[in-house]
Formats: C-alpha cells, structure tokens, sequence
C-alpha cells in the first residue's frame, strides 16, 4: 500500500519537474514578450548536445557540461533574438511561422552535423528501494532543482532591476521605453534567459534519454501544452499548470504508458482552454483584482 | 486579387496554367500525367492553408493532419469490404476530416484564445496523430476489420470506383484537375463575395469584425472546418491516387512543404500558391531533392526570410511588377491609337 503510494507520489513530482522544467524558458519568452517561440525543442536540443559533447568527447564531468550546455544555449538564443526575432516584435503571428523554419533548419542541420544518434550519458547517483521497487536519485534532483529554479526565477523577477524593467516592458512598452527603460535590451536579456532556460532543461535531462535530432521533440508538446495551459504569468501559471497536469500525466503514465500521458494531458488543455482561455494565470489574476476592487469598494463605504 | 474578368498578369497566368493542364496529357507519357495528378493533389492541401491562413489569418499546422485523416478514413473504408463502397470513403474522408477539425476549431475559437496558441495546439494534435499512427502496429490495432500497420502504414488501397468505371490514369488526371479547379475558382469568387469579406475582416482585426455585429468565433470555426474538409479532400484524392498511405502523411513535415510554398508565392494569392505548389514539385522530383539532406534547411531558412523581409509573397510582388508593365503598355497603346 505504502509502496503504491510512494509510487505515484513520485511519478507526480517527476512529471512535474518535468513539465516545469521544459515550460519555465518558453513561458518566460511567451509572457514576457508576447512571442512563441517555437524553436524552443531545438533549443533544448542544442543545450543537451553541447553537454553530450563536453561530456562524452572532453571528458568533462556533467555538470560542468550542463552549465557550459546552458550558456552556449543562451548565446544561441541571444543571436536568434537580435537576427530574426528583433524584426517580428510586433508581428506576433510571423514569429511563429518564422521560429518554426528556424526549428525546422536547426533540427535538420544537427542531424546533418552529428548523425542520427549519440553516445548517451549514463545516469549518475544510483537509486534506492521503496516497498520493493527502485527509484533514481537522480530524478529526486531534478524535482529539488526545478523548485530552486522557480524559487530564483520568481526573486529575480521580483527583487532585481533586471526583474522589474522586464515587467515594466511587459506591461507597457511604450511608457517604460520613454521612462527609460530600454525595451529592446530587455527583451534580448528574456529572449537569452528562456534560451538557457531551455538548454538547461536539455542538459539535465540528457542522461534519463537518448540522444536524437528528434530530442527536442519530446519535450515539445509537454512544453507547449504547460504554457498554454498556464497563460500569461511566466511564473503562477508554469507552476499550477505543472501541478494540475503533472497528477493527470502521471497517472495515465502509471495506467498505461507515456504516450498515454501525452495526449491525456493534450486533450485535458483542449477542454481547459474552452472554460478559463486566460490559462491558470489568468484566472487567478482576474480573481485577485475582483477582491481588490471589493476591499476598496468597502474601504470606500466606510 | 482581382476580379476574375480583368486583364491582368494573374488572370493570364492562370489561364495558361489551365490550357497546360488540359492539354498536358496528349503530350506527354502515361508516367508523367500520373506524376502531375500527384502534384495537382498537393496543391489542395496548399488551398486549405490559404483559405486559414492567408484568407482568415489563423496559423495552422493541423492540415497535414487533416490530410492524413481524409486519407486514412479513405484506404480503411475502401479497403474494408467488397470495393464498391470508394465514393462513400471519399465522402467519408472528407466528412471526418471537416467534422475533426470543426470539433477542435470549437473548443480554440470559442473559448477565445490568443491567435497565437492555434498554431501550437494544432501542431500538437499533429505530432499526437502521427505518434498514435505509428504505435498501431500490433494486430489488436484494426478498424472495421482493416489492420492500420503502425509505421508500414496501408496498401492496395483501391481507386475510385463510378459504378463500373475505375478512375485511374488520364480520367483520374482530369478528374484532379477538375476538382483543382474548381476550387480555384471558388476560392477566386470568395474573395469578391460578402462571405469573403468576413473571413478579411476577421484576419485584419477580429475586434473591429466583433464590434460591427459578426460572430468571430463562428466565422473562425466554420472556416477552420471547411479547410480541414479540404485537406481532407486532398487527402482522400492522395490514397486513391498512389494506393498507399503511411504515418508520414499526417506528419508536420507534409504541411512544411505547403506551408514554404504558400509563404513564398504570398499567403494571400490562390493562383500564386498553385503555381508555386506546382514548380516545386516538379523540380523535387526532378532532382530528387525531396530526400536531400539540405532540403529541409533550405526550406527553413527560405521560409524565415520571407516572414522576414517579403511577407506579402514573392509572387505577388512579380504579378504586382508584371501589371504595372502591362498597364504601362496598354496605356501606349491607347495614347497611340
């Protein structure tokens, strides 16, 4: 009984990390910036096969080549931001159909430089037992890293100048350009951020996958999905969307297989977008401003 | 756009694309006009994405998908029987795949979300549909009666059968050509017809379309349902026409190709798209360069230029210059005259 509990209960906070970790870059572009980016499975790519390489052909330990694969991934990001996406800020629409053929040459020009598969990494930290059935310590990690990653993310946004223009631009470009805030820079600074959000998704999860031109892809829908069932907030929404699809994904996972997680978790945004389109965020924010305004309906009435 | 009675480069080229294509076959092998029937049916699956794309102005990547499902509703219903039932399963295919993407343009349009998530849901569903294709390989996988074959997909699907009459060859080319056709000229009408000036007007601002009284959310969904019914269409005519489909015929990377072309002749342009549709085919088979390696780069980068620095279509800027000769030449004409 035990052992079925802690079974799930690990299968839950896996999907998650999961689904946080693959979200949280394209979130961040998408709500600071209006822009989906849908080259973001290559970058994710990208990211796990500069780790691959550091590690496997430099020998270098792995997670020297997470953060070396994470960097890289956001100069990456920063190139693609100041060559194609500059020129598309108010074009929403054209930047995904432009971001789509970058997908669709970096997919293809990987394959080209690196074959069709790689010398995997092999999963590091062992595992443990519960009730009989074993479990990587490594996953473990990758949960307490996806909380720390939220954690930072959220103080950033919150507490550093950098956090405060960005939210300043996304609100209102204009204002925050003339009050001097330079809207172009932040926006390459986010673009660059999500980036390397996506290359550190790709790095930490090269170990648990093979490694083939079509890495990116299966992170792809679990990504687009968190977000579109997340909205707006970079933040609020990546994490209640994690959570609320994390149960439905990892139950069909234990139920059935992971292809079963992938359209349940499709199929349950379909419908959920149908009832709140604002995503999670959305809707939280939309109540949060109904009890302002009533507290200061009140504080009026007296 | 222009009416279809005006002298103009369009009008002209179009002209002369029907007049090769009536007469293509008395010229030509057996093998080349089943060829070009192969290419003329890639040309619908660019018309379902000029009608959501270019005409009402939502992205789509499902129409590869929609495709794949008239095609697949065709060869499993076609096949299931004693082979009379093909009209049914074309029917069928194309009911399915307009009845599929009405319920999906449903729970998107009247919601209300962002124009942008369109894009990303359908390519979802698109990877979703090749991904569950492919896992059907086991024998548990059959629908009525038919094994679906995972990643072999289905073969000897049979033609298209008007009573004892098989649509194959030449009256299979000019059956296509037909149907191409007239859904050129359909599409040519509804861009001069009040139905047509919704779907504008809910691509240039649905705000401004929802203000004077249109219902936004309907005009999105039926538009998105009637250009699934078209890539079903497309779909339908590609299983009768080659006698076998397979997973990749739903993939994303069948609407690459339609999408590239339809950008590049200008999204906006039915008579560009089917000439650009056309050319490229040719010359991929001609250089076999469907297979290439670089192929999909090229038409990655190709495509972010153009959404970059040419986002009316390279097309449409060449029947623009084109007119403007044409009337620089008529107008001597008259001052001479």
């Amino acid at each position: 009984m035990f052992g079925d509990i802690f079974a799930y209960i690990y299968q839950f906070i896996d999907s998650f990390a999961f689904l946080v970790l693959a979200a949280l870059g394209m979130a961040i572009i998408y709500g600071m910036m209006g822009i989906t980016n849908m080259a973001q499975g290559e970058l994710i790519m990208i990211g796990a096969y500069v780790t691959d390489i550091m590690v496997c052909n430099l020998g270098m330990p792995l997670i020297i080549g997470i953060i070396i694969g994470t960097v890289f991934t956001g100069f990456v990001g920063l190139l693609m931001d100041r060559l194609i996406i500059k020129r598309l800020y108010d074009r929403p629409l054209d930047s995904v159909v432009a971001t789509w053929g970058l997908s669709i040459a970096l997919a293809q020009l990987i394959y080209i430089i690196f074959g069709p598969s790689m010398t995997g990494v092999s999963i590091p930290l062992g595992s443990f037992k519960v009730a009989g059935r074993s479990y990587s310590y490594y996953r473990l990690l990758l949960v307490a890293i996806a909380i720390v990653l939220i954690l930072i993310t959220f103080l950033v946004f919150k507490y550093t100048k950098f956090g405060l223009h960005s939210r300043a631009t996304m609100q209102n470009r204009e204002i925050a350009n003339s009050l001097g805030v330079n809207a172009n820079k932040m926006n390459a600074g986010t673009f660059m951020l999500g980036s390397a959000l996506a290359g550190l998704c790709g790095g930490l999860y090269l170990p648990t996958m093979s490694l083939t031109p079509s890495y990116g892809e299966s992170f792809l829908v679990q990504s687009f999905v968190t977000v579109l069932v997340g909205g707006a907030d970079p933040l609020l929404g990546t994490v209640l969307a994690g959570g609320g699809l994390g149960i439905v994904q990892s139950i069909l996972n234990m139920k059935f297989n992971t292809f079963y997680g992938k359209i349940g978790i499709l199929l349950m945004a379909i419908l959920f977008i149908r009832i709140l389109p604002n995503g999670f965020s959305g809707y939280f924010n939309g109540v949060r401003l109904k009890m302002k305004l009533k507290k200061e309906k009140n504080r009026g009435d007296k | 756009m222009k009416d279809l009675k005006t002298i103009c480069s369009e009008n002209i080229t179009a002209l002369i694309v029907l007049i090769f294509a009536v007469v293509f076959p008395i010229f030509n092998s057996a093998y080349k006009v089943d060829q070009f029937t192969g290419f003329y049916v890639t040309c619908l699956l660019s018309f379902s994405i000029i009608l959501i794309w270019g005409y009402t102005g939502i992205f789509s990547f499902g129409q590869a998908a929609f495709y794949g499902v008239g095609a697949y509703t065709y060869a499993i219903i076609s096949l299931c029987s004693d082979k009379n039932l093909t009209i049914l399963a074309a029917l069928a295919g194309i009911a399915i795949a307009g009845v599929f993407a009405l319920i999906l343009g449903y729970f998107i349009f009247y919601g209300g979300v962002n124009e942008i998530f369109t894009g990303i849901i359908t390519l979802c569903i698109s990877i979703v549909c090749e991904t569950f294709i492919v896992q059907t390989s086991g024998p548990e996988w059959k629908i009525l009666g038919v094994w679906i074959g995972g990643y072999n997909g289905l073969n000897n699907i049979p033609k298209i059968k008007i009573g004892n009459f098989v649509l194959n060859g030449v009256p299979l080319y000019f059956f296509v050509i037909a149907v191409v056709f007239l859904v050129y000229f359909l599409f040519r009408k509804l861009t001069h017809s009040n139905m047509g000036y919704a779907l504008f007007g809910v691509r240039e601002s649905k705000q401004r379309s929802e203000l004077f009284g249109y219902k936004t959310a309907k005009i999105q969904t039926l538009a998105f349902g009637a250009s699934g019914a078209l890539a079903g269409l497309g779909g339908v005519l590609f299983s009768a026409w080659s006698g076998y489909v397979v997973p990749s015929t739903l993939s994303v990377d069948n609407s690459t190709v339609a999408v590239v072309m339809v950008a590049l002749a200008g999204r906006k342009n039915v008579t560009g798209a089917l000439i650009m549709t056309l050319i490229y085919s040719y010359f991929t088979h001609q250089l076999a360069a469907s297979g290439n390696v670089f192929s999909n780069v090229i038409l990655g980068v190709l495509l972010v230029l153009i959404v970059m620095f040419m986002p009316e279509g390279a097309l449409v800027e060449l029947f623009k210059k084109a007119d403007m000769l044409l009337e620089k030449l008529m107008g001597k004409k008259k001052k001479t005259a």
